[in-house]
């Protein structure tokens, strides 16, 4: 494996927001009784104590994990739990999903976690030729459904070639495994609950710079949130926006700023990428004939480019302007330019006014 | 032996097919033998093996989980055994060692004598290999740790139906093995010695 410095990376906290509002809530925990005041590694934290107690039969395992891991998400578990539980692996990726992927075949919870979502790549071969091909290469005799893959995901200000990536586009071209990835501390521990009961192995990605920026009311009871399901966070009747993670913090912005020039903007949370909501982009870009779709990875290759496709097909007749993709540059990631290669929210609104105006 | 009468149950791609026609021939495998479905990706089901021994240890399951692999197949052993060991998991490795990965002999994949181990058994040699096992199935259950067995032994067929093997391997070679270190006429030769078989059986 290959060298990681600098993988207790501190956090520099920064004046950029985030992404918590909700205009339509579906099934987000119920009552407003029991809430409590949370960040995104901590909602995180609850999901995988709450995973733990209600099924004997679940694991948490990786690298660091047993004294709270590296961004503090495994806090108290291997005390309360145990230590056979909740351990220490090898350092070794492709170890860490091939032992996951057994585990799960036995009819276990195997809640794996790659330290960034970087170091994912040693176990791709895991990922995608065994655990997504295990139930159908079987006949459905054996399954790792069982199996969720969480790992630290995105951009965090400093974290260069290593510390940054966005790798979902990778596993979307992937038949049998589900690509999940959270906006907030109250979507992270409703979609990561969902996550790890779903009958299929998943891959779940955490917005690490929202660790401990993003902070909300959290139900503190058990609630799941489904997956799949795509969000309207945000109405609007000129333009269809769609991004997931974090950011969506800046999507929101550039949509106050359209707004203010008299730009009405929907914007679309899909949190799920495989199997992803058509119907829920399709129905909002009938509403508004445009569609704008963002996200930190590289453009060419990215997620963007499926709903692109597909939405053009879909809703070929109704489109007013060429679906906009604002993204990550084709170039690894910078340390020092970052600033001008994250798809910022001036490039975004940009973007809306020059799609508006087609 | 077992694997061919095995295949009349459930022959290869037809509606009988246990993993519905997906897999290419000789993937199958019936889960009532406890035997996960095979794949073709080399070496990938060492790691899964060993989670799978956890669960049975967690489960305090009065049992082992052994796992196959060839010579070629052990690139990612290492990573595995450092799982098993620290894991304390009872898992049993066979190394089926035939000296041959398609046409790359055993002297262009590891450097002589570096990955040595002390667990060699003649591979031809099936009451060999059976005691081995045996000890080897207690060792790992009662210890709680791997255990590995390679099992020395020659690939005398192609390596597939798509390979050639004379064109890499030297044919004397293949004779001797088949002639004097072939496992089914050394086992016959013992069970003949105990009066267990005769020609007669044998046609």
């Amino acid at each position: 494996m290959s060298t990681k410095f600098g993988r207790l990376v501190p956090l520099v906290f920064s004046k950029r927001g985030f992404s918590t509002s909700t205009s339509v809530q579906k099934g987000g925990g119920g009552s407003e009784e029991g809430l409590k005041s949370l960040n995104l590694c901590s909602a995180i934290n609850q999901a995988l104590h709450i995973a733990l107690d209600s099924d004997p039969r679940s694991y948490v395992f990786g690298e660091d994990v047993s004294f709270g891991g590296v961004f503090r998400c495994t806090t108290g578990l291997a005390d309360q739990f145990g230590k056979k539980r909740v351990f220490n692996t090898p350092l070794c990726e492709q170890g860490i999903v091939g032992f996951g992927i057994g585990l799960a075949a036995m009819g276990n919870r195997a809640i794996a976690e790659i330290q960034f979502a970087d170091y994912i790549f040693p176990a791709f071969d895991q990922i995608v030729n065994e655990a997504a091909k295990f139930r159908y290469r079987s006949g459905n005799q054996f399954n790792c459904g069982g199996l969720t893959v969480r790992a630290p995901y995105g951009a965090v200000g400093h974290g260069g070639h290593y510390h940054s990536q966005s790798p979902e586009a990778f596993f979307c071209h992937v038949p049998g495994i589900k690509v999940v990835i959270p906006r907030s501390p109250r979507q992270a521990k409703g979609l990561l609950l969902s996550c790890i009961r779903d009958p299929n192995p998943v891959v779940f990605f955490e917005p690490k710079w929202l660790y401990r920026l993003a902070v909300e009311e959290v139900p503190e009871d058990d609630y799941m949130l489904p997956l799949s399901e795509a969000e309207v966070i945000r109405q609007g009747s000129d333009v269809t926006l769609v991004g997931w993670g974090a950011q969506l913090a800046i999507m929101e912005q550039a949509c106050l700023d359209a707004e203010k020039e008299g730009i009405s903007c929907e914007l679309i949370d899909l949190k799920t990428l495989i199997p992803w909501d058509k119907e829920t982009v399709e129905s909002s870009v009938n509403k508004t004939g445009r569609l704008l779709v963002s996200h930190e990875a590289p453009i060419t290759g990215g997620f963007g480019a499926e709903i692109s496709a597909s939405i053009v097909e879909r809703c070929f007749s109704r489109l007013e302007a060429p679906v906009a993709r604002i993204c990550g540059l084709d170039t690894p990631f910078p340390l020092v330019f970052e600033p001008f290669y994250m798809p910022t929210k001036n490039k975004i609104l940009d973007a809306i006014k020059s799609t508006v105006k087609y | 032996m077992w694997q061919w009468g095995v295949a009349r149950k459930c022959s290869d791609a037809n509606k009988y097919d246990n993993v519905k026609g997906r897999q290419m021939l000789t993937h199958y495998r019936p889960k009532k033998h406890n035997y996960f479905t095979v794949a073709s990706t080399i070496a990938t089901q060492i790691s899964h093996v060993v989670g799978a021994t956890y669960s049975l240890k967690m489960d305090k399951k009065d049992a082992c989980v052994v796992t196959y692999f060839g010579d070629g197949g052990s690139r990612t052993f290492p990573c595995c055994l450092k799982f098993s060991a620290v894991l304390e998991a009872p898992v049993i490795f066979i190394c089926w060692n035939n000296g041959w990965a398609i046409s790359t002999p055993i002297s262009d994949q590891f450097p002589r004598k570096a990955y040595g181990v002390r667990s060699i058994r003649d591979g031809n040699d099936a009451l060999d290999i059976y005691s081995a096992i045996q000890a080897a199935h207690q060792m790992a259950i009662t210890e709680e740790r791997p255990i590995l067995i390679e099992a020395l032994t020659y690939r005398v067929g192609h390596h597939t139906a798509s390979d050639d093997s004379t064109k890499y391997h030297p044919v004397n070679e293949i004779k001797w093995w088949r002639l004097t270190r072939d496992p089914m006429a050394r086992f016959r030769k013992w069970i003949e010695k105990n009066g267990w078989w005769n020609d007669m059986a044998e046609s």
